[in-house]
């Protein structure tokens, strides 16, 4: 009889408890984490830094306290960022509030979330639906675009688009984030071609064009899909400071002003723990509305074969 | 004839579909992928200069590119940004791929309290990497001393401020942060492994160690190996969380290429005249990043497992 590789049976599920373990003891510390930031940001700042670092980790002493619920209104209040604007005559300083940096926040998250899911979504139809040989090209474009290392080419980015006019515009970032080249176009493209091909030729036979049949028929079976790569990249665009410091300088947003508060910020009276950690939560709180509403859709398990609930 | 041309037909109106749909997307790429890149190359033999208020340009030559070698193999700064760039790329590599595709076997097979853990692994991709790396920051930097002294009543001197403190509390950090990384994904091409492949192992006599091994790296490697090759990236561009740490102020001793160029793309505040010698060091990288990722592929597909 044949010998099987497999004839270990006696470490039946240690795998399982040792990995439980070190999950539980992950989960601790991350939730401890969040815990201490959100108690840490509702104490009052003492007036001496020293004394309040030497009582701020204990979270129970001096129970109950006496929720320091202004922190988030005097944040919300003191916290502004310095721009610099190049005008003709020279370049004017001013700053931007929270609620400039709020609507920047919005245009910057929707706009970017949307035109990043949209086109790799279209494209991916295009290139799964069709049967033009140029498909080829462009699955060739996506994979190796994919593993070529291009370092360093910020600088020719920013030259190009001052040279176009696009640069710090609403305008220049939309168009630089229509980009096709990204993991989601795979993903669409696998969700299109599991499809069923016979609903295409039947609405075909129905007379329908190209186009009612993109909008009308298939798009909407993968709509679940749009929504949880759109959700993903809402998250992305609205904690993402990285980009808005160096392409959008004179718009600051909600991340900017965080990232703001933290290494730059002039103002004394939000110049503490507690004032950070409660600007920092404010700029948490809405993603963890969103993902406690939309949890089953964030964490559906997507794979370059599609989305699966 | 007549059939042929209504195929005439069809096939120009399925070709202005398909270039009305992917021509735009094509153009955005050629701009700002081709030539974005071509003209970063272009740039590394520029020089730009202020003469009487009007910005001038000229050919630099080999100029820039030879100071960004010479830089790279004799600035110690630089040994620095290579020492801390690979530390971090395998620890992300541990973290990233041990841990997280073995987390994510725990949550594709459903065992205790999977939703949840999914949900804590989930985390650190909603909050955002600074709020969370600074939170991490103030609790090592209070928190642990505070700890040391409720158990021991010492206090730990000179833990704040210290470099040694500061860099454990990065590494630790980059390697929490990652242990969740790529899970969706990882659990979504679990969940695509045909059941009979598992059940067959079973029949076998697999235990769960053999199942991980023999049955769901095999069939997750194509993906595994993606994630493998394109994280070779962050060697070279990756900032690995310093500017969320640290913003523009971190000690040179932490520096990696990735912080390294963006903080000086930052500080060039859009300046021209700046841009030319940071693209130089982008190409002098990027000629040591494309022979390493194309050997890590053709290693993969030569020496990974196989599906069958």
């Amino acid at each position: 009889m044949k010998k099987s590789k497999f004839n270990n049976k006696t470490q039946k599920s240690s795998l399982f408890i040792i990995l439980g373990t070190v999950l539980s003891i992950y989960a601790f510390v991350m939730l401890l984490l969040l815990v201490w930031a959100f108690i840490t940001a509702l104490k009052f700042p003492s007036g001496h830094f020293n004394e309040f670092r030497d009582r701020e980790f204990m979270f129970l002493e001096g129970a109950p306290w006496e929720w320091a619920w202004t922190n988030f209104s005097t944040v919300f209040n003191y916290l502004k960022v310095r721009i610099y604007i190049d005008t003709a005559i020279g370049t004017i300083e001013t700053t931007r509030n929270v609620w400039e940096m709020l609507v920047n926040t919005l245009i910057y998250t929707i706009g970017g979330s949307f035109v990043s899911m949209i086109v790799p979504c279209l494209v991916g139809y295009a290139t799964s639906m069709t049967k033009f040989r140029f498909n080829k090209v462009m699955n060739a474009i996506v994979w190796t675009t994919m593993i070529i290392p291009i370092i360093g080419n910020q600088p020719s980015e920013i030259e190009m688009m001052i040279n176009l006019g696009l640069y710090d515009t609403w305008i220049g970032f939309l168009i630089q984030k229509s980009y096709f080249i990204t993991i989601y176009y795979l993903i669409f493209q696998a969700a299109f071609r599991s499809l069923p091909y016979s609903l295409v030729e039947s609405a075909y036979l129905d007379g329908a064009n190209d186009y009612r049949v993109m909008f009308n028929i298939m798009i909407p079976l993968v709509k679940n899909l749009m929504l949880t790569i759109m959700l993903l990249l809402f998250i992305t665009f609205w904690n993402d400071y990285n980009y808005p410091l160096i392409y959008l300088r004179t718009k600051p947003t909600l991340a900017y002003g965080v990232y703001y508060l933290f290494h730059i910020n002039h103002e004394n009276v939000i110049e503490n723990e507690p004032m950070k950690l409660a600007g920092s939560m404010i700029l948490f709180t809405p993603i963890l509305i969103l993902f406690i509403c939309f949890r089953d859709k964030l964490m559906s398990n997507l794979s370059m074969g599609g989305v699966k609930e | 004839m007549q059939k042929q041309r209504t195929m005439k037909k069809e096939y120009v109106q399925k070709l202005i579909f398909y270039v009305s749909i992917i021509g735009l997307p094509l153009i955005q790429f050629m701009i700002f992928y081709l030539f974005v890149n071509f003209n970063s190359l272009l740039l590394s033999f520029k020089n730009y200069e202020m003469i009487g208020g009007e910005l001038t340009q000229s050919f630099a030559g080999f100029t820039h590119l030879l100071d960004a070698y010479k830089l790279l193999f004799t600035e110690p700064l630089f040994a620095y940004c290579l020492k801390n760039s690979v530390v971090f790329y395998l620890l992300n590599v541990i973290s990233g791929t041990v841990f997280s595709l073995s987390f994510s076997y725990y949550i594709y097979k459903k065992r205790n309290y999977s939703n949840f853990f999914k949900a804590m692994l989930y985390l650190p991709a909603i909050v955002s990497g600074m709020v969370l790396s600074v939170v991490f920051k103030y609790f090592f930097n209070l928190g642990i001393p505070a700890i040391v002294k409720m158990v021991t009543g010492t206090n730990i001197l000179g833990w704040t401020d210290n470099f040694i403190v500061e860099y454990y509390m990065v590494v630790i950090y980059n390697f929490i942060i990652s242990l969740g990384s790529n899970m969706l994904i990882y659990t979504g091409t679990m969940a695509s492994i045909s059941e009979s492949s598992i059940e067959a192992a079973q029949l076998d006599g697999a235990n769960k160690y053999q199942e991980f091994w023999y049955i769901v790296i095999p069939s997750i490697f194509r993906t595994l190996s993606l994630f493998l090759v394109t994280n070779l990236l962050t060697i070279f561009n990756g900032q690995h969380n310093i500017f969320n740490f640290f913003g523009q102020k971190a000690s040179e001793k932490l520096y990696t290429f990735g912080y390294y160029l963006y903080i000086q793309v930052l500080g060039a505040n859009g300046n021209l005249v700046e841009f030319p010698p940071i693209a130089a060091l982008g190409l002098a990288l990027t000629s040591f990043a494309i022979p390493i990722m194309f050997t890590v592929r053709w290693l993969f597909n030569k020496y990974g497992p196989s599906e069958e």
